[in-house]
């Protein structure tokens, strides 16, 4: 649990703030609280979207993506991030390299030494955003006839390729293919937030594809 | 701001969802959806489909098996990512698995009492309307499980109050096990009226009962789709009942599951036909 932050740390510093690199990295080597949250809040997401593509397990996904965070954290605070604008390709680092070391059974005996007073990661409201987004695949996969749904789980569950899938459909490769991409695209639209739709409205931080 | 279309998603998403896409452009793909919210949301959204896809095949598979299955051919990439990956010989065991799945159906067919009482469960709730026959004969043991009695008619309020006299009437029609002419009713009600969702229940369940299946389920689609209310997670018990009658397992999981998540009335029996489902795949 979070212990209450100090004087310093209720700066009335907004959070748009913290959308620079920059700010944010040097906020929090400077022991700012909020910059440590509004870190965890814009990388704890795509964390974990990183590790489950790699991993393929929920479990270890979430298991991970704390470690993720703290070992960043601790990083960030001891100033150990040169260039703030590698912050993105740092986290990213660190996640990859606690995910080898889980895959090569090298993970460390010892746990991370986490420090007491990190910033929220509990997800609360990641778990929520997660449900609401489980309950939109159900019903985008309902939405789908039986054989595009058939296409697609083969696809991505059992990782055939169109030929072994146009074989065991009795369809030709051409519409496996057309079906495949009309419904990934399908289910993606229905499952996304539909805010997603309005890109203009969201801010990256630093770079700007 | 970030003014990216979802272009590279496009390009990537479903390679990199897949595990198949060159670690180079893992890499590069990685280090935008970081920074880019709106592929980090199709990202998002096609891990949360294979979970739920994955969900499905966690009981079955929902195609027929070729007796003779092409190998998967993976790249490295592929091998790298595929430390849960579905055992695909386990599709090659399906062919042989028939022969014990066509014994198994003969079981179901010619000794009906000797399942377990809950597992079909033909009988229904008690109700006059419990009188008629299920509208279509299954054919195969996925059909076998389909209940497809009607439900008894609950009153949700108390009798009379606010209650459409169009609904009162068909409630009668419907208790008394005359389908057609509660049908007839229901589609009076007004769309307004405070019953008007429970008479798109009511009246899809007849329909289901007088063998419109299609029908039954559009109507039953509607209701969920109205969101909480209490004929939600009977529409979804039926939805997955039409389903199963359909022999469209993977649709009915779908439809159990969502019973199941709302804990309601249809819990038990959700959870025992979802039990009943997952050995008939077992058995395949």
């Amino acid at each position: 649990m979070s212990p209450e932050p100090s004087d310093a740390d209720l700066s009335p510093t907004p959070p748009q703030a913290f959308q620079d690199h920059a700010h944010l990295v040097q906020a929090i080597a400077a022991g700012d609280r909020r910059a440590e949250q509004a870190f965890v809040d814009r990388y704890l997401p795509p964390v974990r979207a990183m590790l489950l593509a790699r991993s393929r397990n929920p479990d270890l996904a979430l298991d991970l993506r704390q470690d993720v965070m703290i070992e960043a954290l601790c990083a960030l605070r001891a100033g150990r991030l040169n260039d703030p604008e590698k912050l993105t390709q740092f986290v990213i680092g660190i996640a990859r390299n606690l995910l080898n070391s889980h895959f090569r059974s090298e993970r460390r005996t010892e746990a991370i030494e986490a420090p007491e007073d990190l910033p929220d990661l509990s997800c609360a409201t990641q778990a929520v955003e997660d449900e609401e987004r489980s309950q939109r695949a159900l019903h985008a996969i309902s939405s789908l006839d039986r054989v595009d749904r058939d296409i697609l789980l083969l696809t991505l569950v059992e990782g055939l390729k169109p030929g072994a899938i146009a074989e065991r459909l009795g369809l030709s490769n051409d519409v496996v293919r057309q079906r495949k991409q009309r419904a990934t695209r399908r289910v993606v639209e229905l499952v996304r937030p539909q805010s997603q739709n309005q890109p203009d409205r969201h801010f990256i931080v630093g770079r700007v594809i | 701001m970030n003014h990216c279309t979802g272009a590279p998603a496009e390009l990537w998403l479903e390679r990199y969802i897949q595990g198949t896409l060159p670690d180079s452009e893992a890499q590069q793909f990685e280090e935008h959806y970081f920074d880019c919210p709106v592929c980090l949301a199709q990202v998002e959204a096609l891990q949360a489909v294979c979970a739920r896809l994955g969900q499905l095949t966690a009981t079955e598979s929902p195609v027929q098996q070729s007796p003779v299955q092409q190998p998967v051919q993976q790249s490295p990439e592929k091998k790298r990512a595929t430390l849960i990956s579905w055992p695909t010989a386990a599709a090659a065991v399906a062919a042989l698995a028939a022969s014990l799945l066509i014994v198994f159906l003969g079981e179901r067919f010619l000794l009906p009492r000797v399942l377990p009482a809950n597992v079909t469960m033909q009988t229904g709730p008690q109700s006059p309307a419990n009188q008629h026959p299920p509208a279509t004969a299954p054919s195969s043991s996925i059909a076998q499980l389909a209940d497809l009695a009607l439900p008894p008619f609950r009153a949700t309020n108390l009798r009379g109050e606010g209650e459409d006299p169009n609904f009162t009437s068909a409630m009668k029609a419907y208790s008394a096990g005359d389908c057609r002419a509660a049908n007839a009713a229901l589609s009076r009600v007004p769309a307004a009226a405070d019953n008007a969702l429970a008479a798109q229940f009511y009246s899809a369940v007849c329909q289901m009962h007088l063998g419109n299946l299609p029908g039954a389920a559009a109507t039953l689609q509607r209701v969920t789709a109205a969101g909480d209310s209490p004929q939600q997670e009977a529409a979804f018990y039926y939805l997955a009942q039409i389903a199963l009658a359909r022999n469209d397992s993977a649709l009915a999981r779908i439809n159990l599951d969502r019973t199941l998540a709302l804990h309601g009335d249809f819990e038990q029996r959700a959870r025992r036909q979802s039990g009943a489902l997952a050995a008939t795949a077992g058995k395949r």
